[in-house]
C-alpha cells in the first residue's frame, strides 16, 4: 500500500494542506491513499499507529513552505518503522529524503493552492500554554497533551522519553531559560521531533505579557462583565493561568519542576512529587467561576478589549446590557459587538476580522443574539428600515 | 463486504484473523465509538434543550441520550422519558429518574399509555438510522405516542457539508485497546467502519446510515400527517421539527 501526504511548515508548525482535484483524482487512479493528518490532534504515537493500521510499504509527504520540522519528522517514523520507506519531496518536485523510485515514472500533479498560514503561531501556543486556554478545549475532555513547561533541561534526564511521543505533532516544549544545547535537550531533540522553545527566543518575555488575577479578582472581572458588559485589560494578551483559576478544562498542558509536575504555572496543582512517573493527567480542581460557554469565551473578550485604549464594552448574548442576558444562542455565536472611547467595532468570529461600524448596528445585533426584535422599532425610530437592511446585508448577505 | 467496508476496513476485514461484526453494538467498543461519531457538535445540546423543552411537558427522548445530559435537565425539572436499550447507560441515570427509561418503545405505551407525551426527541443523527421503508413505519408508530398537538424533534447531517468535508480516519486508544474509525459517503448511505486490536484480537464492524434531505423528510411526514419545518440550518447540521395534524 503507498500513502501520500501534503504537509506545510512555517516556524516548524506543520499544517494540512488540502489537496488539489488534480491529486485526488490521480490518487483514485493509481488506488494511492491521500492521507490529510490533523497534527494539532494526532500524536507521534498515532501517526505511527496510523501507519502500521494502513500497512504501507511507501509513505510520500509532500512539503510547502519550510521544512526542517518536517525532515525530522519523516527521519523519525523511519527509524520507528524500518518496514516503510519514507521519501519526503518539495511541491516544485526536489527530493529531500529517501529515494521515491516507486512512483516508477508516474508525474505527481504538483499544483497546490496557497496556504493561508496565521502568525504569530508559537507565540499564540505559548500563550495557551501559560494561560490554559485552547480552542478545542470545549470538543471532548481529556485533551491530547500539547504543551509542556519545563523548568530546567538538566530535568528531562528523569522524564521517561516515551512522554515525549504521546504529545501532539503539534506541541512545544518551553524551557525558562536562554536557548542552549546541552546533552539533555540534544538527546531530546534526537529521540523525538518535538519543537522546543527557550525564554530568550520570545520578545516581549512571556510574563510581560500575562496579567496575573487571583481567584477572587477573575470572579470579579467575570461578574462585572456579565452584569455591565465592561472588560478592562491594559495591554495584556491572557491571564497567567486563566482555566485553573477559573475552573475550565484545561488538559492539555504540564508544568514540570525540581519538586514534581504540576497542572499549572503557578504551583497550585500538584499532580505528582516524582517527575519520573507519568501521571493521569486532571482539570481544573476549583469550581467554575461561570458556564462553559462563558468561559470559553471571557479569554477572547479580554484579548480583544486589550487592544483597545481604555475599556470595552461587549455585546454578546451573556450579558446585561440593553436587553437581559440569557443562555446563548443555539447553534455558534459569529459576531461580537464591542464599544469603546475608539468608536463602535464588530469582531467576526469566523474569520477573526474587526470591522468599524455604529451604534445602531449594536443594538441590533444584541435583539438578534437575544432575539427579542420587538424592542427595536422604538430604539431605532425613522432610521429603523435603513439600518435593519444594513444590518442583514452584513450579517445574512441579503 | 465490499458494499458496507470501504479502503483499509474493507482490506482488514478480508483477512481470516480479523472478525467481522455486522452490528457494532455486538462490541461494546464498537458501540460507544459509534455513538461518539453521531453527535452533533455544532450546536450546545444543553442550551438548546433548555430553550426548546418546556418543563410543564412530557418528553420522551426516543435512541441513545447522554446520561448526564438527562439527569442534569431532570434535575432542573424537566419531566423526561427515555428509551434506552444499552444497560450500561441506563445504569448511569440518576436512580430518581430510573424509573422512567424503558427498553423498547412498545414498553412505553404499555405502561403510560397512548398519547401520553408532548414532544418526542430523537437524539443525535438517530432518525439517519433509518431506511426509507423504516422511516414511513416510525412516523406511523410514533402518533400512538404523541398527544394530539404533539411534536417531535430530529437532527441531520447536511449532505452538501459531509460530501465536501474531508472524511480522515480517526484513531483512539483506550487503554490497551487501539481503534480507528471513518464514516465514508456511498450514494445515499452513510457508512461508519471502524477497526480495533486489543493484543491478538482483531475486528471489523460497520454501521449504516441514511443521507435525508430536509424535503424529503418533509415528504415522508405529510404522508402519516405530520407537518414539518426547520427550526435550525447549521454549517454541519440541520434541525427539524414535526407537527403532529
Amino acid at each position: 500500500m503507498i500513502g501520500i501526504t501534503i504537509v506545510s511548515e512555517q516556524d516548524g508548525w506543520l499544517q494540512r494542506s488540502r489537496p488539489s482535484s488534480a491529486m485526488r483524482h490521480f490518487c483514485e487512479t493509481h488506488r494511492f491513499s491521500l492521507d490529510v493528518f490533523d497534527y494539532d490532534m494526532h500524536t507521534f504515537e498515532d501517526l505511527l499507529d496510523y501507519m502500521d493500521f494502513q500497512e504501507y510499504e511507501h509513505y510520500l509527504f509532500i512539503l510547502q513552505g519550510e521544512g526542517e520540522r518536517t525532515l525530522r519528522l519523516v527521519a523519525y517514523l523511519q527509524q520507528q518503522m524500518l518496514h516503510v520507506q519514507f521519501h519526503l519531496i518539495r511541491a516544485e518536485g526536489g527530493i529531500v529524503f529517501g529515494q521515491p523510485d516507486f512512483l516508477n515514472g508516474l508525474e505527481l500533479p504538483l499544483i497546490f493552492e496557497d496556504e493561508k498560514l496565521v502568525l504569530p503561531i508559537v507565540q499564540n501556543e505559548l500563550l495557551s500554554l501559560m494561560t490554559g486556554v485552547h480552542r478545542y478545549a470545549s470538543l471532548f475532555q481529556p485533551q491530547p497533551l500539547r504543551h509542556v513547561y519545563i523548568e530546567d533541561s538538566s530535568l528531562l534526564n528523569r522524564i521517561p522519553a516515551s512522554f515525549f511521543t504521546s504529545m501532539t505533532v503539534n506541541s512545544i516544549v518551553y524551557f525558562d531559560h536562554p536557548m542552549r544545547h546541552d546533552l539533555p535537550i540534544i538527546e531530546l531533540m534526537s529521540r523525538t521531533p518535538v519543537l522546543l522553545a527557550f525564554v530568550d527566543t520570545l520578545f516581549p518575555p512571556l510574563e510581560t505579557r500575562l496579567d496575573v488575577l487571583s481567584r477572587a479578582e477573575l470572579a470579579h472581572q467575570l461578574k462585572r462583565w456579565k452584569d455591565t458588559g465592561w472588560i478592562q485589560n491594559e495591554r495584556f494578551a491572557g491571564i497567567l493561568d486563566y482555566a485553573t483559576q477559573a475552573g475550565s478544562n484545561s488538559s492539555h498542558r504540564l508544568f514540570f519542576f525540581e519538586d514534581g509536575i504540576y497542572a499549572d504555572r503557578q504551583k497550585t496543582d500538584r499532580l505528582s512529587s516524582d517527575i519520573s512517573l507519568m501521571v493521569e493527567k486532571r482539570a481544573g480542581q476549583f469550581e467554575a467561576l461561570a458556564t462553559p460557554k462563558e468561559l470559553e469565551l471571557f479569554p477572547l473578550l479580554y484579548q480583544l478589549a486589550g487592544s483597545f485604549s481604555g475599556e470595552s464594552r461587549f455585546v454578546t448574548p451573556y450579558s446585561d446590557l440593553e436587553l437581559p442576558r440569557t443562555i446563548g444562542r443555539i447553534g455558534p455565536l459569529t459576531l461580537i459587538g464591542i464599544q469603546n472611547e475608539e468608536g463602535y467595532f464588530a469582531f467576526d468570529l469566523t474569520s477573526m476580522q474587526l470591522f468599524e461600524t455604529n451604534e445602531a448596528f449594536l443594538w441590533i445585533l444584541e435583539a438578534d443574539q437575544k432575539e427579542q426584535f420587538d424592542v427595536l422599532p422604538e430604539r431605532l425610530g425613522a432610521d429603523y428600515a435603513e439600518a435593519i437592511r444594513y444590518y442583514k446585508e452584513l450579517m445574512y448577505h441579503e | 463486504m465490499s458494499d458496507v467496508l470501504f479502503g483499509p476496513f474493507l482490506r482488514k476485514g478480508s483477512y481470516s484473523r480479523v472478525e467481522v461484526l455486522d452490528h457494532v453494538y455486538t462490541d461494546e467498543r464498537f458501540g460507544q465509538l459509534y455513538q461518539e461519531a453521531k453527535q452533533v457538535t455544532e450546536i450546545d445540546e444543553l442550551t438548546f434543550y433548555r430553550r426548546y423543552l418546556q418543563k410543564e411537558e412530557k418528553i420522551l427522548f426516543y435512541g441513545t441520550f447522554d446520561p448526564k445530559l438527562f439527569n442534569l435537565l431532570s434535575d432542573e425539572g424537566y419531566d423526561l422519558y427515555l428509551i434506552e436499550s444499552e444497560m450500561i447507560r441506563t445504569h448511569q441515570i440518576d436512580t430518581p429518574y430510573r424509573h422512567k427509561v424503558y427498553g423498547w418503545s412498545h414498553d412505553v405505551t404499555d405502561v403510560v399509555g397512548p398519547e401520553f407525551f408532548d414532544r418526542i426527541v430523537l437524539p443525535g443523527t438517530t432518525i439517519m438510522h433509518y431506511n426509507r421503508g423504516e422511516l414511513l413505519l416510525f412516523f406511523r408508530n410514533i402518533r400512538q405516542l404523541l398527544g394530539v398537538h404533539g411534536k417531535l424533534l430530529v437532527s441531520l447531517h447536511d449532505i452538501p457539508y459531509l460530501r465536501e468535508s474531508e472524511q480522515s480516519i480517526s484513531t483512539r486508544r483506550i487503554h490497551d485497546t487501539l481503534m480507528f474509525f471513518g464514516h465514508h459517503v456511498d450514494g445515499e448511505r452513510l457508512l461508519f467502519n471502524a477497526y480495533l486490536k486489543s493484543g491478538s484480537e482483531e475486528k471489523v464492524s460497520y454501521a449504516i446510515d441514511y443521507l435525508y434531505k430536509p424535503e424529503t423528510l418533509f415528504e415522508f411526514a405529510k404522508l402519516s400527517r405530520y407537518e414539518g419545518r426547520s427550526m435550525y440550518q447549521g454549517k454541519t447540521i440541520v434541525v427539524l421539527e414535526f407537527n403532529k395534524q
